[in-house]
């Protein structure tokens, strides 16, 4: 449910407020740009799912009812955008892929991730490894701090699903990361 | 007390404190008396050590004008989907300049669909055989030629890896640079092949023709042997004895039966990683070859 303010906003801009919409945006822009990067690896394409996300909340504004908190349906949209575009991306390489080109950002993971320390981009290549509703969970719970009801209330799924995904996401990633591991000893 | 599957399901809340006092007194317990779950919670601890969490914000990164600006091109973009999109006709007429003509003979200045359904009724009549060629020839143009040219590009691209010997052998090896050239080289291009074999999906019934797998593979085995050679450092080592193993598996493969091949191939490659690790190896190198030549020393 809503917070008040955030209820009058919604009503608000249902009823056509731009700047009540306009508000919402600022909101909540930066979270969803946080969940759409986690999950797409770039700055561009987070930024286009980001501002698509919203476009298609405005437009399905008059079918939220409220049950649940307004960013929590946002980034439900932003999940599923984000998905959508990662499967895109995938699709293309399949078809590429007797081409000698690779591209470096494949499976969503920027080449800008790779200034980045050794570790954190192995990991980041790891999760980009996970089955999508594996990833997925990692991405909202541990990336991006969401609660495991809030990952559940996103996802469509039970709190029960979200932790065995967590655990066997966490899990999955330290075996693939175990000859990183086995040679620094 | 708790068991097994619910412990390590809570694990990651107690490592992280949100787990509530009843879970954590009851997880707390099962550690200390279970060795598997201790040894399950040290190795979930150090991977959460150095794991990047939800800390570091992607958006923190952009300043405040950015956010202005993102929140008005979210505007602009719903101001963009309220303007009625263009039917494919009215696109056509775009395409050929008409929907200018139309509006100025229709007297309508508010945008495409007002000047189509205002001008263009009355130019329909005198232009309609004109029209429909101008039409078709657009139609031909824009959307069959590319997709003819398509074909032709992938055509290209399958028998591209018949310049591969010539790729791996031009190369000068006379320094660190070209020799590190030559080893990313040949990462990336095991790595087309790897994903190429991973990603066949004959149809049943359907024989499979290896032949240029296999011509690949045997330019690869022989550019391995020479990068061995060099000034190589261990991982990389480790990874063109892995990748060798595959590749000889495939220079090898039995034309005639060539699908238990690609299944046992597929095997090995998932077995060892290999496609994970030559993504490591690639970031890797686009990373740092400066840290790379330090690591050789």
């Amino acid at each position: 449910m809503p917070a008040p303010d955030e209820r009058d906003l919604i009503e608000r801009a249902k009823e056509g407020s731009d700047g009540a919409f306009r508000s919402l945006v600022e909101r909540h822009m930066r979270g969803a740009y946080d969940i759409a990067y986690h999950f797409v690896g770039c700055h561009d394409d987070a930024q286009d799912v980001a501002q698509e996300a919203f476009v298609r909340a405005h437009r399905g504004l008059s079918s939220f009812r409220g049950d649940a908190e307004f960013g929590t349906w946002l980034y439900r949209i932003v999940t599923n955008l984000s998905m959508n575009r990662i499967r895109q991306k995938k699709s293309r390489a399949r078809f590429e892929v007797r081409s000698d080109e690779l591209p470096p950002g494949l499976l969503g993971t920027d080449v800008s991730a790779a200034a980045q320390p050794d570790l954190t981009g192995h990991i980041e290549t790891a999760l980009h490894e996970l089955p999508t509703l594996q990833r997925a969970v990692v991405m909202l719970r541990h990336l991006n701090g969401l609660s495991t009801r809030e990952v559940g209330a996103i996802l469509n799924c039970s709190e029960g699903t979200v932790k065995t995904h967590l655990y066997r996401g966490l899990k999955k990633m330290r075996k693939l990361l175990d000859f990183i591991e086995t040679e620094n000893q | 007390m708790t068991g097994h599957r619910k412990t390590r399901l809570l694990l990651y809340d107690y490592l992280r404190g949100t787990a509530g006092a009843d879970d954590e007194r009851a997880v707390g317990e099962h550690l200390a008396s279970c060795a598997g779950c201790a040894a399950e919670a040290e190795s979930l601890r150090a991977f959460l050590r150095v794991a990047p969490d939800g800390s570091k914000k992607p958006s923190a990164s952009l300043d405040d004008a950015y956010w202005s600006r993102f929140a008005d091109e979210v505007a602009g973009r719903i101001g963009e989907e309220a303007v009625a999109a263009p039917g494919l006709f009215e696109r056509l007429l775009g395409l050929l300049g008409l929907d200018r003509i139309s509006r100025k003979s229709g007297g309508v200045s508010t945008g495409i669909s007002g000047g189509f359904s205002a001008g263009f009724p009355s130019l329909v009549p005198r232009f309609s055989p004109a029209f429909a060629a101008l039409a078709v020839a657009v139609i031909v143009f824009f959307f069959v030629l590319p997709r003819t040219m398509e074909r032709d590009d992938t055509e290209t691209m399958v028998s591209e890896p018949e310049t591969a010997t010539e790729v791996v052998t031009e190369v000068p090896a006379d320094s660190a640079t070209a020799f590190d050239q030559r080893l990313y080289d040949y990462f990336k291009r095991s790595k087309a092949l790897l994903v190429g074999v991973s990603n066949m999906d004959p149809a049943e019934g359907r024989a499979i023709d290896l032949e240029t797998e296999r011509r690949v593979s045997r330019a690869l085995l022989r550019e391995a042997r020479y990068l061995r050679t060099g000034p190589i450092d261990p991982r990389s080592y480790r990874l063109l004895s892995d990748l060798d193993q595959i590749m000889i598996g495939l220079a090898n493969s039995d034309a005639g039966h060539a699908q238990p091949a690609v299944d046992i191939i597929r095997d090995g490659i998932g077995e060892k990683n290999l496609l994970f690790k030559l993504r490591i190896q690639e970031t890797a190198e686009y990373r740092t070859p400066i840290v790379q030549a330090s690591f050789k020393q």
